[in-house]
């Protein structure tokens, strides 16, 4: 009897272990579609696009590839131009912001930190025509400086809120034996807060590369220019309709995201814990 | 030496206070008749508040993006437990990763480019119909009946976001004591009873914070109808942040509409950043 009842509870088990595989697989697959359309379709030629559809396989070339390719080159340089200084700059200045408000707690800092979260987080899009304005007034409209400038209005104090959150975990004690002996800010900043706090940054800089290389919204009202296109702006200009091959919308698509996937397979753990850190603080 | 710390923070906070000046330039605007027609604005008082408001485009682009942030949060948090549940199951740390990089991948495409993706795979003869005719059910008209684009756009974002809620959930049942599942299984409760009575009492925090940030990007949703269905202020899918990109002519109305986006976004960022995120940054 209990011999029986144990093998049953095994089976059970056994079953639900399978079942739990196959059903994570299976919602696996689906969020997978877009990836293996990308890479199936942007391989296709002319005559695959028209005799299969998007989801069946035929054959590779690379022909679309390197007519997207072509066109995206530029858009891809003006990319990397704004996002490598917008992530450097966010993560190091962001870290500095994010020292001060570990080091001097007061209501005026309560008040900067939570203007720092609004930065962060509200729809960027309402700042479309005072940011117009603006840029124009400053002769930096549809210029990268312009770009780079408006970045890090928003991603700056992004900087600053995930620094603050890795920076929490430092011992306070460490810092204040370091300030006894004399050092200053500037040195404590560099030889002891920056070390310990390296992995953070790297969370903090694959978010902020990641946010700033996707964000179309900015360089779509902020260029007036081809040459000045970013590469998620770029990919607009092959969205479809009557007429287009779908192996180039579908060649545009991988290339913009080519960066941010490599991102997550390899790093991924930091970019999850980029948004971790948003929702949980640093230990979770 | 202390009073010096400021300096740390100066960089980003002049940042903060471009922002703040850009949200105060639309305040100010708001009260206005400004537009391109009237190059000298004069102050209205709430009139342009009193003409925004009247605006069936205005309240139909409300309702949408409010039905948008709803559905992205409670069939987002639900996905996000579901998918937390399952890999939270899985034993071993590696293959939870693999999973945990596949459903939170589409955080890391550009909304661009996962819209051009995704009309191509709702594209009602060549997309998932395929699938669904070679299995024998019946095709589904995603994107090409008014009625059903709403619905199939925010599947698009349920595919971006769920991820988030999921990283949220998974990360706070895995703070839950090992021991009282342990013994709960013992006592022979199926997964689905542990996940009720002792993993999800725990996730309150996580459901906060999932709700707070879908919320928050779902505020922030553009470049998905943008891109996939164009811009039309009659269309289905024509969001707030679409309405002022089509109003940029009339700054006042533009202006009105921004504040009060921000007014929605605040409501839920300063208690977030300041019972929220202030309390893991200053906790030691």
């Amino acid at each position: 009897m209990t011999r029986f009842r144990l093998v049953s509870s095994i089976t059970a088990g056994r079953l639900y272990t399978i079942g739990k595989y196959a059903v994570l697989v299976f919602i696996a697959l689906i969020w997978l579609l877009p990836v293996y359309s990308m890479v199936i379709n942007s391989l296709k030629t002319a005559a695959g696009v028209l005799t299969t559809p998007v989801l069946q396989p035929s054959g590779i070339s690379f022909h679309a590839l390197k007519v997207v390719a072509a066109a995206m080159e530029r858009p891809i340089f003006n990319s990397f131009v704004v996002v490598l200084p917008v992530a450097v700059i966010s993560t190091f200045v962001g870290g500095m912001a994010a020292y001060y408000l570990y080091r001097v707690q007061s209501y005026f800092n309560d008040v900067m930190f939570t203007v720092v979260a609004i930065a962060t987080f509200i729809p960027y899009q309402i700042t479309l025509v005072p940011l117009t304005r603006m840029l124009a007034q400053m002769g930096i409209f549809n210029t990268y400086q312009g770009l780079i400038f408006a970045f890090l209005i928003f991603y700056l104090p992004t900087g600053a809120l995930l620094m603050s959150i890795f920076l929490a975990v430092l011992p306070k004690r460490t810092i204040e034996a370091a300030r006894i002996d004399g050092a200053g800010d500037w040195l404590i900043y560099r030889k002891i807060v920056w070390p310990l706090v390296i992995p953070g940054s790297i969370s903090t800089f694959m978010f902020i590369v990641v946010e700033s290389w996707n964000n179309f919204f900015i360089p779509l009202i902020l260029t007036s220019t081809p040459q000045m296109r970013t590469t998620s702006v770029a990919v607009l200009y092959y969205s479809g309709g009557f007429g287009t091959l779908y192996n180039e919308s579908f060649a545009a698509a991988l290339m913009s995201s080519i960066l941010p996937l490599i991102i997550i397979v390899v790093l991924g753990r930091y970019f999850i814990k980029g948004f971790l850190a948003l929702g949980t603080g640093s230990k979770g | 030496m202390k009073s010096r710390s400021y300096l740390f923070f100066i960089p980003t906070g002049i940042f903060a206070v471009i922002l703040l000046y850009l949200v105060y330039w639309n305040v100010y605007n708001s009260f206005t008749n400004s537009s391109s027609f009237h190059t000298t604005a004069t102050f209205v008082g709430l009139a342009t508040y009193a003409t925004v408001f009247r605006d069936p485009v205005f309240l139909s682009s409300m309702r949408i993006s409010l039905i948008w942030a709803f559905s992205l949060i409670f069939f987002g948090n639900l996905i996000g437990i579901l998918l937390a549940a399952f890999l939270f199951n899985v034993a071993s740390d590696k293959i939870r990763l693999i999973f945990t990089t596949i459903f939170i991948y589409p955080l890391a495409i550009s909304a661009a480019a996962s819209a051009v993706i995704w009309t191509w795979l709702f594209n009602t003869n060549d997309g998932v119909n395929t699938i669904l005719r070679a299995i024998g059910l019946p095709p589904y008209s995603w994107l090409d009946r008014p009625s059903s684009i709403l619905p199939s756009m925010i599947l698009i974002s349920l595919w971006v976001y769920s991820g988030l809620s999921m990283i949220f959930y998974l990360a706070s049942f895995q703070n839950v004591n090992r021991e009282s599942i342990e013994s709960a299984r013992i006592d022979g409760a199926s997964p689905l009873r542990v996940l009720v009575r002792i993993l999800m009492p725990e996730a309150k925090n996580a459901f906060i914070v999932s709700t707070a940030l879908l919320f928050l990007f779902a505020l922030r949703i553009f470049s998905l109808p943008f891109v996939s269905t164009g811009l039309n202020p009659f269309t289905e899918t024509a969001v707030l942040n679409m309405y002022f990109y089509y109003i940029t002519e009339f700054f006042a109305n533009s202006s009105v509409v921004s504040v009060v986006l921000v007014i929605i976004a605040s409501i839920v960022v300063v208690p977030y950043a300041l019972y929220g995120l202030k309390r893991w940054i200053t906790h030691d």
